[in-house]
Order: C-alpha cells, then sequence, then structure tokens
C-alpha cells in the first residue's frame, strides 16, 4: 500500500489554475523527488498534503485515511512533517532550542504534572533533551547548539530546518528545496543526510531545483508543469522525457 | 417618516465618507509599509485642529484652509513616517504596532494638554446653509463633506491608477522586491504613501471637525472604526474599504437612530463579529 | 545559581517582602505597595498573553473590570464573600476570553490587536449604559472587605492597609508561581514557539489554537482576580478604571520591565507604579510621558529593562559561522 495518495487534487487562486488533477503515490521508503518549472505548483502540493491549503477536490490518503482538510498541527501529529521553502526557523532561539520544539508531541503530557513539575514531566524533559543530542549530532549540529538560528549560516540554517523536522518523528517528510543555493559539498552533506533518515524508515519526498542532486539521490521523480504532472519515473526515464525537456527549456 | 429615512441615509453617506478618507489612508500604509498606524486618528485630530487654526487665527477661508491642512500634515506624516516608522522596519510586527500606538497615546495626550479636552467649533461659514431637494434637506457642510469625500476618493484612484508612481506605489504593495529589483525607489514611496494616507485623514477631520466638533480626543473612536472598515473590506483592497466605510455609516445612522444611540460605537465591532461569524474565509485574509 | 544560594535568596527576598510595611509608618506607602502588587498580577498575566504567546491584547483591562464587576456584584446582591466571588470573578472573565478568544484568536497580530482594542471600547461602554447592573458611571460603592480570617494565631479583619498588602502579596507570589511554572514547561515552550514563528510550530504539530487559546485564558482570568481583589480594597468601582487607558497603562509597565521575561513585568508594575506618584504625575501628562516611553523603549530598548540585562551580561552569542 502506497504511504500516501494524491487523487485528482486540483487547486485554483482566483484564475489561476496552481495544481489540475493532480495525482501521485508515495512508495514507504523511498526518496521521491519533485521537480518543475517556477511556478509549476511544487509547493501547492506540499500545502495541501500537509493542511496548510485546502484542495478545490480531490483527496489526499495517508496509509488509507482520508486526511484531506485537515489541520496542520493534527496531519503533523499523524507523522507528516514540512519544511519550507524559505529556511523557517525560530530565528531568536538556539539551535538546541529550536530542535528542542520539534519535541512538543515525543509524547502525552499531562497540564498537571507540566505545572507541578513531578517526576514523569522531569523524565520526560530528559528524554527530550537526550533525543536533542543524538539529532544534534546525526545532524553535526552540535557545535553549534548555543548559536541563535538567526546567526547560522545558509548551509546550517537548512541542516536545523531539516533536524527540527525530525524531532517531530516523521513518517513522510517534506523536504521544500533543502540545498538550493548551497555549495556543492553542502549539498552533498545534507544530501547523505537526507539519505541516512531515509535508512531509518522515514519516507522522503522533496522538492528541488538543483538537478543534480536530484538525479542522484531520488529513487524515482515525478514532473509538474503548470499544475499538470506531465512525467513520472526513474531519473534515468524522466531525464530523457520529451515532454519535461520541453517544459524546462520553454519555461 | 419617508424623510426621516432618508435623512438617515444622507448622515450614513456623510458618516460613510469620513471613514472611507480613513479606511482609505490605513489601507495605503497597511499595504505598502506593512504597518498598521495606531497613529492615524491623532493624524486626523491634528489635521482638524490646523484647519480650526488656519480659519479662526489666520482669517483663511475654510474651503482654503482644508487643502493648506492636508499639505501640513502631510509634511507632518513624512516626518513622522523617517523618524519612527523608518527604524523599525523589519524588526517583529509587534514593535510597529506597539511604537504607533505609543505615538498615538503621546499625540493625544499632547493634545490635551495644550488644547485641553473641551470640543471646540470650527465654523466652517456652511453650517446654516440648508439645501432642499426633492424633499430632503441637508446643510451644506454635510453636501461639502460628501463632494470633499467622493472628490479625494476619485482623485485617488486617478492617482494609483493613471500615474506612474500611482502604479510603482501599486507594484510595492504587492511584492515589494520585485519592485526593487525594478528599481522602484522604496523609501521614496513609503514617505509618499504616509504622507498621502495623513493628508487624507486631516482633510477627514477637517470635514467631521466642522459638522461636529474639533477635540483632542475625536480621533480614537473614528480611526478604530475605520480599522473594523479596513478587516471588512478584505485588508487592501481600496475598493473593499470605500464599499465597507459606506455600510458602516449607513448602520451606525440607522442604528443609532432606530435602535440605539447609546451604543452607536458598538456598530462597528458587531459587524465585525457578524461577518466574522458568517464569513470567516473573507476576513481570514489576516489571519494565519 | 547554585541551589543553596537560591534559596537563601528567595528567603532573604520573603522576609524583606514581609517586613516591608514596617518600614512605611504611612498609610499612602503602604497604599502603593497594595497598587503594586495589583499591577504586578495585571503586569505579568499580560506578559503570559503577549510576552511569551505572542498574541496582542490591548483589552487587559476589560478583564481587570470583568473581574471586578462580576466579584462586587455577587456580593452587593447576594452577600457572597470575597474568598468565594474572587474565584468567580477570576472564572467568569477566563469564560468570557475563551468565548472572545475563540473567534479572534486566529486572526493575525495587527488585526488582533485592533478587534481586542475595539473589545475593550465595548466592555466599557456596556459598563458606563448598562446602567441597572452596574449602576453606569456613577459606580458601584459600599463593596464589603473580605470577610475575617485566621492565619497563624491571628484573625486578619482588613481594616488596615497593612492586612491587605499582606493578601496581595499571597496572590502575587502565588501567580508568580503558577506563572513560572507554566513558562518553564512544554505549555510554556509551546507557547513561546508560536510567538517566534506559527507556521512552523503547526508544522511540527503544535495545535496553536489551543496554545493561544490557554494563555489567553488565563491572563485574562489572572486579570479577573486582580480585579476582584482592586474591588474589595477599594470598595468602589466604576467604568472609568478599566478603560483602554488602563489597557496602555499596563502594557507599557510589561513592556518597561521586559516582556519576554519572567520577573520583567512585575519589576515594570512595581517601578511605574511608584515612581510616578513619586512624581506627582497624573492624567494627560501622565499618559503624554508614557506615549513617549513607550515610543523610546520600543526603539532603544525593545526588550524592556530586564530584557536588556539578562541579553547583555548573559548572552553567550556567537558571531556567524
Amino acid at each position: 500500500m502506497p504511504l500516501l495518495e494524491l487523487r485528482k487534487v486540483t487547486k485554483t487562486f482566483g484564475g489561476l489554475t496552481a495544481l489540475s488533477e493532480f495525482e501521485l503515490e508515495v512508495q514507504p521508503g523511498e526518496i521521491l523527488g519533485l521537480i518543475g518549472p517556477n511556478g509549476s505548483g511544487k509547493t501547492t502540493v506540499f500545502n495541501i498534503i500537509t493542511g496548510f491549503l485546502q484542495p478545490d477536490s480531490g483527496k489526499v490518503i495517508l496509509e488509507g485515511k482520508d486526511i484531506t482538510g485537515l489541520q496542520p498541527h493534527v496531519i503533523a501529529k499523524m507523522g507528516v512533517i514540512r519544511t519550507f521553502q524559505l529556511a523557517t526557523l525560530f530565528f531568536d532561539l538556539t539551535v538546541l532550542d529550536n530542535i528542542l520544539i520539534g519535541f512538543h508531541n515525543l509524547s502525552k503530557t499531562k497540564i498537571f504534572e507540566e505545572l507541578l513539575n513531578t517526576r514523569p514531566a522531569r523524565d520526560k524533559e530528559e528524554e527530550r533533551l537526550h533525543k536533542t543530542m543524538e539529532i544534534l549530532q546525526l545532524t553535526e549540529l552540535e557545535p553549534h547548539q548555543s548559536k541563535l538560528a538567526k546567526n547560522l549560516s545558509a548551509g546550517w540554517r537548512k541542516t536545523l530546518a531539516i533536524a527540527i523536522s525530525l524531532a517531530a518523528h516523521p513518517k513522510l517528510l517534506l523536504l521544500d528545496e533543502p540545498v538550493c543555493t548551497l555549495s556543492p559539498a553542502r549539498v552533498t552533506s545534507i544530501m547523505k543526510l537526507i539519505t541516512k533518515v531515509r535508512e531509518s524508515g522515514v519516507t522522503v519526498m522533496l522538492i528541488e531545483h538543483n538537478m543534480k542532486a536530484i538525479m542522484d539521490y531520488c529513487d524515482r521523480i515525478a514532473v509538474l508543469n503548470f499544475g499538470k504532472k506531465i512525467a513520472e519515473g526513474s531519473p534515468r526515464q524522466v531525464q530523457q522525457n520529451r515532454d519535461v525537456i520541453d517544459a524546462y527549456l520553454g519555461a | 417618516m419617508r424623510t426621516v429615512f432618508f435623512q438617515q441615509v444622507l448622515n450614513g453617506i456623510v458618516l460613510g465618507g469620513s471613514y472611507a478618507l480613513i479606511a482609505l489612508g490605513l489601507t495605503l500604509i497597511f499595504g505598502i509599509l506593512e504597518v498598521i498606524n495606531f497613529a492615524h486618528g491623532e493624524i486626523y485630530m491634528i489635521g482638524a485642529f490646523m484647519t480650526l487654526f488656519l480659519s479662526t487665527l489666520c482669517g483663511i477661508p475654510f474651503l482654503l484652509a482644508i487643502p493648506i491642512s492636508m499639505g501640513v500634515v502631510a509634511i507632518l506624516g513624512l516626518i513622522i513616517e523617517r523618524a519612527v516608522f523608518r527604524p523599525i522596519i523589519g524588526k517583529p510586527m509587534i514593535n510597529g504596532m506597539l511604537l504607533s500606538f505609543g505615538l498615538s497615546v503621546f499625540l493625544m495626550n499632547l493634545a490635551l494638554l495644550l488644547f485641553k479636552a473641551d470640543p471646540r467649533s470650527l465654523d466652517s461659514g456652511y453650517s446654516h446653509i440648508h439645501i432642499r431637494f426633492l424633499g430632503l434637506q441637508i446643510t451644506l457642510d454635510r453636501l461639502l463633506a460628501i463632494i470633499v469625500a467622493i472628490t479625494l476618493v476619485g482623485l485617488l484612484y486617478l492617482f494609483i491608477q493613471r500615474t506612474k508612481i500611482g502604479t510603482a506605489m501599486r507594484a510595492v504593495a504587492e511584492d515589494r522586491e520585485a519592485a526593487q529589483a525594478v528599481g522602484v525607489n522604496i523609501a521614496r514611496i513609503y514617505s509618499l504613501t504616509f504622507a498621502i494616507g495623513c493628508a487624507l485623514a486631516a482633510a477627514a477631520g477637517s470635514m467631521v471637525g466642522a459638522i461636529f466638533f474639533v477635540s483632542p480626543t475625536m480621533g480614537w473612536t473614528p480611526v478604530m472604526k475605520s480599522f473594523v472598515v479596513v478587516i471588512l473590506g478584505g485588508f487592501g483592497s481600496l475598493t473593499g474599504a470605500v464599499l465597507a466605510s459606506l455600510i458602516l455609516g449607513l448602520v451606525e445612522s440607522f442604528g443609532g437612530g432606530y435602535i440605539s444611540y447609546a451604543y452607536k460605537d458598538a456598530y462597528a465591532f458587531i459587524l465585525l463579529l457578524l461577518a466574522f461569524l458568517l464569513k470567516p474565509e473573507g476576513l481570514l485574509g489576516g489571519s494565519e | 545559581m547554585k541551589p543553596l544560594h537560591r534559596y537563601l535568596f528567595f528567603t532573604a527576598l520573603i522576609l524583606l517582602l514581609l517586613l516591608l510595611p514596617q518600614f512605611f509608618t504611612q498609610d499612602y506607602y503602604v497604599h502603593m505597595l497594595v497598587m503594586a502588587g495589583i499591577y504586578s498580577m495585571l503586569a505579568q498575566s499580560l506578559g503570559l498573553i503577549i510576552g511569551f504567546t505572542g498574541q496582542v491584547s490591548l483589552c487587559h483591562a476589560a478583564f481587570y473590570g470583568m473581574g471586578a464587576y462580576i466579584s462586587a456584584l455577587l456580593s452587593l446582591n447576594f452577600g457572597l464573600s470575597f474568598w468565594v466571588t474572587f474565584w468567580l470573578g477570576g472564572l467568569g472573565a477566563a469564560a468570557a476570553a475563551y468565548l472572545f478568544g475563540r473567534i479572534v484568536l486566529q486572526l493575525k497580530g495587527h488585526f488582533l490587536a485592533i478587534t481586542t482594542a475595539l473589545f475593550g471600547i465595548m466592555v466599557t461602554l456596556i459598563l458606563d449604559n448598562w446602567t441597572g447592573l452596574t449602576k453606569g458611571p456613577m459606580g458601584l460603592p459600599g463593596i464589603p472587605r473580605p470577610s475575617p480570617i485566621p492565619l497563624l494565631g491571628v484573625t486578619l479583619q482588613f481594616t488596615s492597609r497593612t492586612e491587605y498588602y499582606y493578601l496581595v502579596l499571597v496572590f502575587v507570589l502565588l501567580m508568580a508561581y503558577v506563572t513560572y511554572r507554566i513558562i518553564h514547561s512544554q505549555i510554556g515552550r509551546a507557547m513561546i514557539a508560536i510567538r517566534e514563528n506559527q507556521e512552523l510550530a503547526r508544522s511540527v504539530g503544535i495545535d496553536t489554537m489551543r496554545f493561544k487559546l490557554a494563555a489567553f485564558c488565563i491572563g485574562s482570568g489572572f486579570a479577573g482576580i486582580a480585579g476582584s481583589f482592586y474591588a474589595h480594597y477599594i470598595l468602589f468601582i466604576s467604568p472609568v478604571s478599566f478603560t483602554l487607558s488602563e489597557s496602555i497603562n499596563i502594557l507599557v509597565m510589561m513592556i518597561f520591565g521586559g516582556m519576554q521575561t519572567f520577573i520583567g513585568p512585575m519589576v515594570g508594575a512595581i517601578t511605574l507604579t511608584i515612581l510616578p506618584e513619586f512624581l506627582r504625575m497624573t492624567g494627560a501628562l501622565r499618559l503624554t510621558l508614557y506615549g513617549l516611553a513607550l515610543m523610546t523603549l520600543i526603539i532603544f530598548f525593545p526588550l524592556g529593562v530586564v530584557g536588556s540585562v539578562k541579553e547583555k551580561w548573559f548572552s553567550i552569542d556567537e558571531t556567524r559561522s
């Protein structure tokens, strides 16, 4: 069973059609790339999956359950976590605090336990801190943990965004342009991180303009143009697809 | 009975016109500078006082005093924009809000200290002239208020749609970075927008001051209601603001006349709540 | 601070607070201390809403007033004692905040602020005009003092300001403790996340409406309790004490002290209650200076006194990597 299905999803803004009868299946454990010229509707797909936008018609199915139109935080709790195109962080907080917030839903906290700072609450906090350290190590952010997020370089910012999303314990991770504008060395290290994340059991879908990253690391690719899917398949297949070539040259 | 009804309509249009002038200024400032100017009411009030002093102390005829007042207030607006709002562009939105709030408190209470709280009358010279038509009666000053409002709104539309600068303003409102990329001088647009907004408020204040009275606290309530108008009109839509102003003006007029005068100021709020309950999507332009 | 030092510090502080009235023989000064206590509660509760959760509420005085009126009316009309009515005042304010917040907390910063300001104006209008219930601008006189309670062998009659001082101290400390616990819990963390970046908070599963509502209701409820205290202290209330001006007053105290910190608002409240009294500033002059102060604070010291101090002394910020 596919992890995520998008069935005939349509979205218009005023007169503009952002997505037209878009259909997609995301298989568990894969890294799926979503590409297309600017304005082709890629981020809209993410917004609709995660509930930040409602589709005009169509359905979003997660593990067989219809999640269309649910609120973003509910969908996030179900394991669909996204990052944003422009690095979205808690800029005035430290790297450590940023990731700690991601662990908000680590375990069900009871209000009274929280307020009275009882043993269970303190234990949960211990656990959060411990897991945050794990993520800091995994993402190599450990030396920067006390820095304010706004003082990080572009590359570390994007890494932090991924770190925060990891804290939220995703089943499906939606990354919006995770390596755009970064240096080749950086791109490689982040893409390697994403591969490690996949190995731990997380399904990844990513939007990117960096073609090399997409071709080298994705299992499958879907191509959007003017809100319609024009191609889908392995990197090799997509590269040789006539429509795709036309779309990019024409754009 | 019929005449009372249409009398209310006229009153509503007068009110709506003044709200429209204020709301247009607020909408422009919000759309372009992305700042809510809580001090707009005090600008309105300063405009009224300026016209008052120009006509009583300098003997300048009312109709001439208004444009002069608008000019002076526009310059004041330039100063305020430069000194107060420019430093905090880019800072969190709460800062801008609290800043303009502080300015509002400062200006209103300074006026209270200088001019005392007593309402003063601004004699336009037209308040005793009654115009009769179709069995209805309106005093000339109210009629002038409507004419002035329509004229200014019309001029604003022409300016925004037909001139180069107006187009630049619209560009900045839509996408600041893009506008900058094509060479628009953002700082100048900010200053101009603020100045225009203030000038409109000054006109509104002058007209309302002539019809009713001028006092240091006159700005607070009309501007609060104009904020409601901006929300109802769709946050940044000029046409919406004008329409919503008229609706509010009429609702207040009828509500004040037929339901309760004491709660007149609450109608704006009730309208807002109603709009929220009935059509939340329309208002969620201002939500997350 | 080491735990031992911390205990010593707090013990010394508590002792000082307990002995404070002994230093002030004049009733007027004790009155100042009580008012400082009330404003402490108000500023701190507003700090929870604006400072920690980032929701700009300009109607705090309306909930302050609601608590005062509910408490006073219940006492006057049904003979209930303060010890019952202060709960009801707080709950009433919190309930009103819930109903109102449910609708408006969806609005973005500016528009939330305007709508709350309008709400505050509406509440003032109702208090002024529903004379059947509130007696309008004439106010409600003759509110009973809290009924006597025994404490450590002594019976407090609340006939002297010093007794009220001890009572307000208890209230302030309890409220501060609850606020402290909230801020330093996962709930507080969620609130900060909402303040810093609501979209990001949502994307990691934080139910932003729930926490905004919680902050708003708790903060407004605390304001209601403060209002109830005020009513049974001054023994007379009228709408003029709960207007937008008063909301501004509280706002400035909170910002001055440092709205993103725990003790900031309290510091601001105490300073700005006692200082203007010393300088004998009232009415329009006070507000003019407040407006100026607010602008200066926002431009030059947005973090407030405590916030700026914290930043200068405890900053471990490193430069760009």
